[in-house]
């Protein structure tokens, strides 16, 4: 795993605690928000494994789906959980999107979970 | 004196999917070829290859010819175009086919082919939850119709119609038209509008701009439910036109709503799709 790699899984393991914590208080624009950092930060660290850098929360999705998704490496429903978690995100922080309810932001922590389980599992393999 | 590769990575770019393209275009003149003909023989996904086609359409290196459904590109006959293709013409082969899209790394499989099974990174629970083709029964291709005429139109909005659009625009709004069509097969009578907002639709956008969508409901009780129902849909477009496709959810009550707040702002941009 580079340091870079560890960094973001620390950051996301970080981010994935303050979502879960958020959603025990019923905080649930935050935890979806929070949930959905982490995701991106499991996604970058997924990229820097394949040597690349990405910013923005789109070219970070877009370039996860387009290495990981279309090349069989990761399944699926990643791309999907990591763009519906961006969405529940951008409507968390919409004043004009439908409120979010519990069971969305429910899910986007469990998806969160998974997918931060799934990203280390892939990490610690590819620089083994 | 520039060597070849240099001048071409000047001109064109370094992308190599880019290059491998124009190489593909100009190695036979009057050569013309769809997308998908494209994506397969430049070894890339069919995003990428749209995404490259409109750099290359926009930089004149390429011109694009839509015949009914389907749309052609071919190496333009301009004067700098020719004189690229002498450049990619003079080059060794090897420099001018498509490179593989990464370096192999141990564990990981080829771009085309399927992973084993132990490489793939899922949770046997999750996939075996249905989630995928629970979704896949809810998004099907749409079948090619020209967009439907909103029932009522947004006060000073603009339609699909607008004249014009510069091709990378047209392939923006042709996701965003087929987004809004699975989105009405997906609701039926519940849905009261698809819109086109944010920068794509206030026409500031950067070539990698999200295509933002508001989706107008009767009402909504639970948000993750509309959100999973949309999700297949999402990526699928996504992939294919190689540009993110956003959703918010957004109840009739509130659209409709009264002056105060941001509303009346973004319903003012939105476009109808």
């Amino acid at each position: 795993m580079t340091p870079r790699s560890a960094q973001l899984i620390d950051g996301a393991n970080q981010a994935l605690a303050s979502a879960q914590r958020e959603l025990e208080a019923r905080d649930l624009d935050g935890a979806a928000e929070r949930a959905c950092v982490a995701m991106l930060r499991l996604a970058k660290a997924c990229l820097d494994v394949d040597g690349v850098s990405a910013g923005p929360a789109k070219a970070v999705c877009s370039e996860y789906g387009e290495r990981f998704v279309q090349t069989g490496i990761m399944y699926s429903a990643y791309f999907r959980w990591l763009l519906d978690a961006a969405d529940l995100r951008k409507a968390a922080a919409s004043d004009v999107a439908a409120p979010i309810d519990y069971d969305a932001a429910a899910t986007v922590v469990e998806r969160a979970e998974i997918f931060r389980d799934a990203t280390t599992r892939f990490v610690a393999r590819s620089t083994r | 004196m520039l060597e070849n590769s240099s001048a071409l990575d000047l001109t064109v770019g370094r992308s190599t999917v880019r290059q491998a393209i124009l190489a593909l275009l100009m190695d036979e003149p009057g050569c013309r070829l769809h997308l998908r003909e494209i994506q397969r023989r430049a070894a890339t996904s069919p995003g990428t290859a749209s995404r490259e086609l409109a750099k290359l359409v926009a930089a004149g290196l390429v011109e694009r010819e839509a015949e009914g459904a389907q749309v052609y590109f071919r190496a333009s006959n301009s004067p700098f175009a020719m004189m690229l293709r002498s450049i990619l013409l003079a080059m060794p082969s090897p420099e001018r086919g498509p490179r593989p899209r990464r370096l192999p790394r141990p564990g990981r499989t080829k771009a085309t082919a399927a992973p084993a099974a132990d490489q793939v990174e899922f949770e046997p629970g999750v996939a075996s939850s249905g989630i995928d083709s629970a979704a896949a029964r809810v998004f099907e291709p749409a079948p090619r119709q020209r967009s439907q005429a909103p029932s009522e139109q947004v006060a000073g909005a603009d339609t699909l119609e607008s004249p014009a659009p510069s091709s990378a625009d047209s392939l923006v709004l042709k996701a965003a038209g087929r987004f809004a069509e699975s989105v009405r097969l997906a609701y039926g009578d519940t849905l009261r509008g698809v819109y086109l907002y944010g920068a794509r639709a206030g026409g500031s956008a950067a070539g990698d701009a999200d295509v933002e969508t508001i989706i107008v409901l009767d009402q909504i009780d639970h948000y993750g439910a509309e959100l999973e129902k949309t999700s297949q849909m999402c990526a699928s477009l996504s992939h294919e036109f190689g540009v993110l496709v956003s959703r918010i959810f957004v109840s009739e009550s509130t659209w409709e709503g009264g002056p105060d707040g941001r509303l009346p702002l973004v319903r003012s941009e939105a476009i109808a799709l």
